[in-house]
């Protein structure tokens, strides 16, 4: 456990201390340029990724939110019905 | 087997002796209030619901296109090219928003019963939501007069995309509205049974609450 712990450890400070390491990718060496076009096609990308978990979440959390309305409500009536 | 109080009861058989009355401390413990397994929306209602997400996420790669030739470009709106009318189509966006209370006043007037009210709520929306479509066509035909079309640019081509499909979207909704009259002028709905007005009214406002965002993107950034 703790072995894997320090693996991780230092696999993620890799990660953060060689940046450089992650441009070996075309797409994101080709963002790293001064380019407004790069910059324009990264946030939309960004945008884009945002958008589906935005989506769902919001779905979800309103669904979450009408169960507990229509649970409290339910509460309600079902004390109400043994006080009478 | 024991029979439980609950089925003695029901079975009207003689009142519980004294050493098997619950408040005597025999007995069983009365059984909690049952609550029934309601569901939280109809089936209608969740349909709508995950269509509207679908309907997002399509907006949602047209503004990141939008994005990509916005920000790509040095100089925005590019030159020589006709400027879109801000100040009529703030004016049509107040239209569209106020077509958004109408259609939430009806849906509260039949959740209320008030079916006269009701309907004319719907009339009324249905009338704005006519209106924002003329102005966005007449508009769009002076465009066209001054060289903004599709294929003049990338700048008409974006313009005509986004603003077109966000208005076959209220004309969809304008269709969609047009038959839940028809119903409600025959009687269909009830302060109990209105899930066609509902999920009507849901998408009403879905396509109204996008209209801020691609005129503020499109018209004013």
């Amino acid at each position: 456990m703790v072995q894997r712990f320090s693996q991780l450890l230092a696999a993620l400070c890799s990660v953060v201390a060689g940046p450089a390491l992650a441009s070996a990718c075309a797409v994101c060496l080709t963002g790293a340029a001064d380019d407004s076009v790069a910059d324009a096609f990264n946030w939309s990308v960004l945008f884009l990724m945002a958008t589906p978990y935005t989506v769902a979440g919001a779905i979800a959390g309103w669904l979450v939110y009408a169960k507990r309305r229509n649970g409290a409500s339910m509460d309600g009536e079902n004390a109400a019905s043994v006080r009478d | 087997m024991a029979r439980t109080s609950a089925a003695r009861r029901l079975d009207g058989m003689a009142p519980l002796t004294t050493a098997r009355r619950p408040e005597f401390g025999g007995g069983e413990p009365p059984a909690p209030p049952v609550r029934p397994n309601v569901p939280i929306g109809s089936n209608a209602w969740l349909a709508t619901l995950m269509f509207i997400g679908a309907e997002l996420m399509f907006f949602a790669g047209l503004i990141g296109a939008f994005i990509v030739f916005r920000w790509g470009s040095p100089i925005w709106p590019p030159p020589f090219q006709p400027r879109l009318p801000v100040g009529v189509t703030g004016v049509n966006t107040i239209i569209l928003l106020g077509s958004a209370v109408t259609m939430h006043m009806g849906l509260r007037a039949i959740r209320s019963g008030a079916n006269g009210s009701f309907k004319r709520m719907l009339a009324l929306t249905a009338l704005l939501g006519g209106v924002f479509l003329l102005i966005q066509g007449y508009e769009w035909a002076r465009l066209i007069h001054f060289g903004l079309t599709v294929s003049s640019s990338v700048y008409g081509g974006l313009f005509y995309t986004l603003i077109g499909f966000h208005a076959v979207h209220v004309a969809g909704a304008l269709i969609w509205l047009a038959g839940v009259f028809v119903i409600a002028k025959r009687g269909g709905y009830s302060k109990q049974q209105h899930t066609g007005i509902q999920t009507c009214a849901m998408y009403w406002k879905f396509v109204v609450a996008l209209w801020p965002v691609l005129y503020g993107l499109v018209y004013l950034y």
